[in-house]
């Protein structure tokens, strides 16, 4: 009998706990209704419980390694330290055109060598000490010497000898051969100006662990709190010596799940989304979702095929042209990147520096593509490998679209998905046939993607991942690097992209526009083409 | 029997020692067979050659793999478990920050295991073959065969999405700021420090993911209550209390279920490795920054030290965790104090 009763008190708790949730139900037709674009839309009414004007909710899928400016190669850290820490030159807006920042102004001596620069003498770091000349030569020097990603991209530029401090606020710079794009690398976030006060804290490892977790600039913002795999919160800095930061605070989420970020994002309890972790179909799902704007801008992004001509078939320049000839662009741009994507013929993108217009497109022809499989011998057909990294639908759809253009012409395409460790082990040592890698270049000059796909010194692991050696494309190269005429320089790059148009040891697939959903109350946000996880965070504002 | 309990300990805690080691090498030798340059990876695709030859010289990797478990061990021996390359920072300092999220996860779902996972196997017993009975294997079928991301995404479309009662990702509603720390678990710390607001968010932010990483479990407890209780209800002391007339709950709980629970409590501590291992791929689902997240974050930087960190962590919790359970019997089982 006891029992009998227990069994009914329990069935009781279920239904009330079904009731409960049934009363929910409110909410719930909230939530569907935002989702369908012709409903009212809840979210985006006037009064979205969410909006908050002084508060920035920015969401990523990638965890921040650390903070070290010097010692970071990802971009989710990028976003954060180019707010806690200044540079000499930056960039700001969709402006690839280095400015003015710690550096008001600097001379470049005539033979491109010597770099004077005048610093502002109002730039404070967060603990009150002034920017000095001594913070500048500090900085450079921490950073080659760490060896790591910054050193990368300064350690044959410039030495620790490289610096003189002529006063508090001026101080030269010494290259150690002349290299075009200096003033470009010193926007970057490797080119970050660090307290000095961090040299009583350098342990044996350069304070690599101190600064891990803790900022020592003088940038826009301060680092509050920082709950790792959860939040990291910014707050303006009042007392920044440049132009006052827009937002009070910047929290920056880290959502695991894409598909949890649109929906906060439709929610409105999020204002932007990194850019990298919605997939362009399903932006083509949120375009039209009242409250939400998806901005699109053209990047310096590009999409590129790297054949290993070290391997094989592809050895034969017959076979790499015929592989060209065999796929059919347009179908790849309009149904992998829904048409949002221009075809380009070489590695600089267009709308930098140095673009050829003028390298050759290898057009669709199936017929163009047999014949040269014939004359390199291989009329019977051939099989060949495709590396690609996981998580990625892009490069996922162009490699099956790939494999289905290639067996128009009997070439026998296997797709291979590795983690992204082992692609990269992969790619590097040589063990591919065909890879597919996405890339944008740190700062907009042609010398950066040309020397990573074209000099020889670069073949594996400098990430010419075509194993390309060409003598002439070597010597361009090493000539508009130490050349200062931009004319030349520029004669120099768009010869190196016909030369590897005509051998193609690369297949430039697509340069994909920049597309990014965010609130349509957010105001003032730009996409810039190259430092794509670049959010002015001081600049923006919200506005209902 | 005092006596003999501290020797099956201290037995039991010196077997620890080979195990771990053995585990160490294990893990030490399948991350390393992962191919991938851990240098590169630090360093980014756009590293010079140089550049990684020289961090590579620098964290040892040039060296032989069984120089490299040496050093690893050497290291261990003296409370050191390394740096982490992905963080930076030691890893036993990672430890300790990402391990409290974990924990308070992995011991929520235990609580609802076994609030729910032992009830249904007692009805389910004694209602064998009726409908109660049918309802509660199948759903037991289900939590044991469900994968924990699909369900965990599942949960999350039906909660967050449609109903909206129940948050998506986190460990608070954003903008919160964690209570003052003491454990590390939120809820507990909100508890210590009578922060009502912050224990509300904390709990409704254990639900979703608290649900799915239990499914599995509560499936295993209750196929195994179920068994075992029937196996007990068969038994000849159980139908002497029927037949002296005892109320049929005293029956159930009071004689029946003291046997019955025993080989249930082996299983929990199974259970409770089961979790934690799971967690890995919950906190994922639910952007639950615990030690799954960071194991995750190793493996795909090759975080050698970090990978080793995470994994012999979880495999001393997991026999510490057994080793309680076992003991427990010393104090449950009376047959034991009489031997």
């Amino acid at each position: 009998m006891g029992l009998k009763n227990q069994w009914f008190k329990l069935l009781m708790l279920l239904v009330i706990a079904a009731l409960i949730l049934a009363g929910c139900q409110n909410y719930s037709e909230e939530a569907e209704e935002s989702d369908s674009p012709d409903s009212p839309d809840a979210a985006a009414a006037e009064d979205n419980e969410n909006f908050d004007p002084d508060v920035f909710n920015f969401a990523t899928n990638q965890d921040i390694p650390h903070l070290d400016p010097h010692g970071s190669a990802a971009n989710t850290s990028f976003r954060v330290t180019y707010m806690l820490y200044d540079r000499l030159v930056t960039y700001e807006g969709a402006s690839t055109e280095p400015q003015p920042m710690l550096a008001k102004s600097w001379d470049i001596s005539d033979d491109g060598l010597e770099y004077t620069f005048h610093l502002v003498d109002n730039a404070t770091f967060h603990d009150g000490t002034p920017v000095t000349a001594e913070a500048v030569q500090y900085s450079f020097t921490r950073a080659i010497e760490l060896g790591k990603s910054a050193a990368g991209i300064f350690n044959k530029v410039i030495d620790k000898d490289s610096f003189e401090i002529i006063d508090d606020h001026t101080i030269k710079i010494t290259l150690k051969t002349p290299f075009a794009p200096f003033i470009s690398t010193l926007g970057t976030v490797f080119a970050s100006i660090l307290n000095p006060s961090l040299e009583e804290n350098h342990g044996d490892d350069l304070g690599e662990s101190f600064i891990a977790e803790t900022e020592l600039g003088s940038g826009p913002y301060t680092l509050e709190s920082w709950d790792r795999g959860e939040s990291l919160v910014l707050k303006a800095n009042p007392d920044y010596w440049g132009e006052a930061p827009t937002m009070e605070t910047v929290n920056i989420q880290f959502v695991t799940e894409a598909s949890t970020a649109r929906l906060m994002l439709e929610k409105g309890e999020i204002d932007l989304l990194d850019n990298t972790i919605i997939s362009p179909e399903v932006l083509g799902q949120m375009e039209g979702t009242e409250g939400i704007t998806i901005e699109e801008a053209t990047g310096y992004q590009i999409d590129y095929m790297p054949m290993n001509i070290e391997s094989g078939a592809l050895a034969d320049v017959k076979v790499r042209q015929a592989i060209a000839h065999s796929i059919n662009y347009d179908a790849l741009l309009e149904s992998v990147y829904l048409g949002s994507a221009e075809r380009i013929g070489g590695a600089v993108p267009a709308g930098m520096f140095g673009y050829n217009p003028d390298a050759k497109m290898y057009d669709y022809d199936l017929d163009k593509a047999k014949a040269l499989l014939k004359e390199a011998g291989h009329e019977e057909g051939l099989s060949l490998e495709i590396a690609i990294s996981e998580d990625n639908e892009v490069r996922s759809n162009t490699a099956l679209l790939l494999q289905s253009d290639l067996a128009k012409v009997g070439v026998d395409l296997q797709i291979k998905t590795y983690a992204w460790p082992t692609f990269l082990d992969l790619v590097t040592s040589g063990k591919h046939d065909f890879g597919l890698v996405s890339w944008t270049p740190d700062y907009p000059d042609p010398d950066y993607n040309l020397w990573y796909f074209g000099h020889s010194s670069s073949k594996g692991p400098g990430f010419n991942l075509a194993f390309y050696e060409n003598k002439d494309v070597d010597a361009l190269l090493e000539e508009a690097r130490s050349n200062t005429d931009e004319a030349l320089r520029e004669e120099n790059y768009k010869e190196i992209q016909s030369i590897m148009a005509e051998e193609v040891p690369y297949i430039f697939v697509a340069q994909p526009n920049l597309q990014t959903p965010l609130r349509s109350w957010v105001k003032g946000y730009q996409l810039n083409p190259m430092n794509t996880w670049y959010v002015p965070f001081n600049k923006m504002t919200k506005e209902q | 029997m005092r006596m003999d309990a501290l020797k099956f300990v201290g037995k039991r805690l010196l077997l620890m020692i080979p195990i771990l080691i053995g585990i160490s090498i294990l893990t030490f030798a399948i991350s390393n067979t992962i191919p991938g340059d851990p240098a590169r990876l630090i360093l980014g695709p756009k590293a010079t050659p140089e550049g990684l030859e020289a961090l590579r010289e620098d964290m040892g990797l040039n060296d032989p793999l069984y120089v490299q478990y040496g050093r690893y061990m050497g290291g261990i021996f003296q409370g050191d478990l390394g740096q982490s390359t992905y963080s930076q920072k030691p890893v036993s300092a990672d430890l300790i920050r990402y391990s409290p999220a974990t924990f308070e996860l992995t011991l929520f779902a235990m609580v609802i295991t076994v609030l729910i996972g032992i009830p249904l196997g007692i009805i389910s017993a004694s209602k064998k073959d009726k409908i109660a009975d049918q309802i509660t294997r199948i759903f037991a079928l289900i939590g044991v065969a469900m994968p924990a991301f699909w369900l965990g995404l599942l949960l999350l479309l039906l909660f967050y999405l449609k109903l909206g009662v129940f948050p998506g990702s986190g460990r608070l509603d954003s903008g919160m700021s964690p209570p003052t720390y003491i454990t590390g678990m939120y809820t507990v710390d909100a508890l210590l420090t009578g922060n009502w607001p912050v224990f509300k968010a904390a709990v409704m932010h254990l639900v979703l993911p608290g649900i799915t990483l239990a499914a599995i479990t509560i499936g295993m407890i209750t196929r195994m209550t179920r068994s075992s209780m029937l196996e007990v209800l068969k038994s000849d002391y159980i139908r002497t209390a029927h037949a002296k007339g005892a109320p049929e709950n005293r029956v159930l709980y009071g004689h029946a279920l003291r046997n019955g629970v025993m080989p249930v409590i082996t299983l929990l501590g199974m259970a409770f490795g089961h979790a934690l291992g799971g967690s890995v791929l919950v906190e994922s689902v639910f952007s639950w920054p615990g030690l799954g997240r960071y194991a995750v974050n190793a493996i795909t930087y090759l975080d050698f030290p970090a990978v080793m960190g995470v994994t012999l962590l979880i495999a001393i919790l997991f026999i510490l965790v057994n080793l309680i359970v076992d003991t427990l019997y010393f104090f449950i089982d009376p047959r034991l104090k009489h031997n």
